[in-house]
């Protein structure tokens, strides 16, 4: 009977572990994440744009990298804002930048173009997406 | 051919007017707090979505549900898949407008704290919310805070019976937007 009991103690400690690790797991981090999509700022504002429904079905929490120009940087003391926009659209890819990605934006300036990699979030007055990175891997879309 | 170019000028200065009279914020911060025996729940966003009409008094914030941020996972996977259901109720908003709006001077530097009346929808449930606001009016920035409770059964949020007593039936949600001239970028 001994092997059984420790075979059971086993499982359930293998059980509990498992759920403790799965209740205490962290977001990922995006850097980590490979886009499911690579796109122009232009090309996906003007997707929400047209059919607002069929693209958060196509883009809604997926990873996605947008390659445009910082139309407007804000930071603050716990997160940072870039508006990706060519300048032509009132609509822009809202991209909001954890606390530990302040560091990373620190010297980007108005009018650079930049690659950013962030999870959609969908539509307001503006395309949004959350926990966003510099996409260094995708400097140009193609 | 002068009455048409005189109609264009008057139509021009109205809407322009009438764009002067609106701030704007396109990344406001909303974020909520609940202390519970299970599990203390805190979430944020800074991409709310307001519009504020300094003439009328006339409020409106739009937020995504989807844009909220947990430092869990699972909680966060919870939160939209078996609270909030953000693909079905995907946007939360609140419409309503500043009572007292003579109190408030948008154009003058200072604090000011009002009442702020109207519906707030989230998980595609409207209830009538009324709240302090203060307005600290600074260099033309108009910067809104607010705090106020909700109760989850207020909005159908249906909590498991299996972590009923466990998890608070009210949440905390704190407001901060940041409103701007709508003519700036």
């Amino acid at each position: 009977m001994k092997p059984v009991f420790a075979m059971v103690a086993v499982l359930i400690s293998l059980v509990g572990l498992y759920g403790y690790g799965e209740y205490n797991r962290s977001l990922p981090d995006t850097h980590n994440l490979e886009p499911a999509f690579r796109l122009e700022e232009s090309t996906f504002v003007n997707q929400f744009e047209t059919d607002e429904a069929k693209a958060n079905a196509k883009y809604a929490d997926k990873t996605i990298s947008v390659h445009g120009v910082a139309h407007n940087i804000q930071i603050t003391d716990t997160t940072a804002t870039v508006f990706l926009n060519d300048g032509y659209s009132g609509t822009s890819v809202i991209c909001q930048f954890g606390r530990e990605s302040n560091e990373e934006i620190k010297d980007l300036k108005k009018g650079d173009l930049v690659t950013v990699k962030g999870i959609c979030s969908g539509y307001l007055m503006d395309v949004v997406m959350v926990r966003c990175v510099l996409d260094h891997d995708n400097l140009k879309i193609k | 051919m002068k009455r048409l170019v005189f109609c264009l000028f008057v139509i021009l200065h109205c809407i322009r007017a009438d764009a002067q009279d609106r701030l704007v914020t396109r990344n406001g911060s909303i974020s909520f707090y609940s202390k519970a025996p299970l599990e203390d729940i805190e979430a944020n966003t800074q991409t709310a979505v307001s519009v504020l009409d300094k003439k009328t008094g006339q409020i409106e914030f739009s937020v995504l549900i989807k844009s909220f941020t947990f430092d869990k996972a699972l909680m966060q996977e919870h939160f939209n898949e078996d609270y909030l259901e953000s693909d079905k109720f995907p946007k939360s908003t609140f419409k309503g407008h500043i009572e007292e709006l003579d109190k408030v001077s948008f154009d003058r530097d200072g604090k000011y704290t009002v009442s702020v009346a109207g519906e707030l929808t989230i998980h595609g449930q409207g209830r009538t919310l009324t709240t302090p606001v203060t307005f600290t009016i600074l260099k033309g920035v108009a910067l809104a805070d607010s705090q106020f409770d909700i109760a989850l059964s207020d909005f159908n949020v249906a909590i498991p019976s299996l972590v009923k007593d466990k998890i608070s039936k009210t949440v905390k949600i704190a407001v901060r937007l940041k409103y701007e001239d709508q003519a700036r970028p």
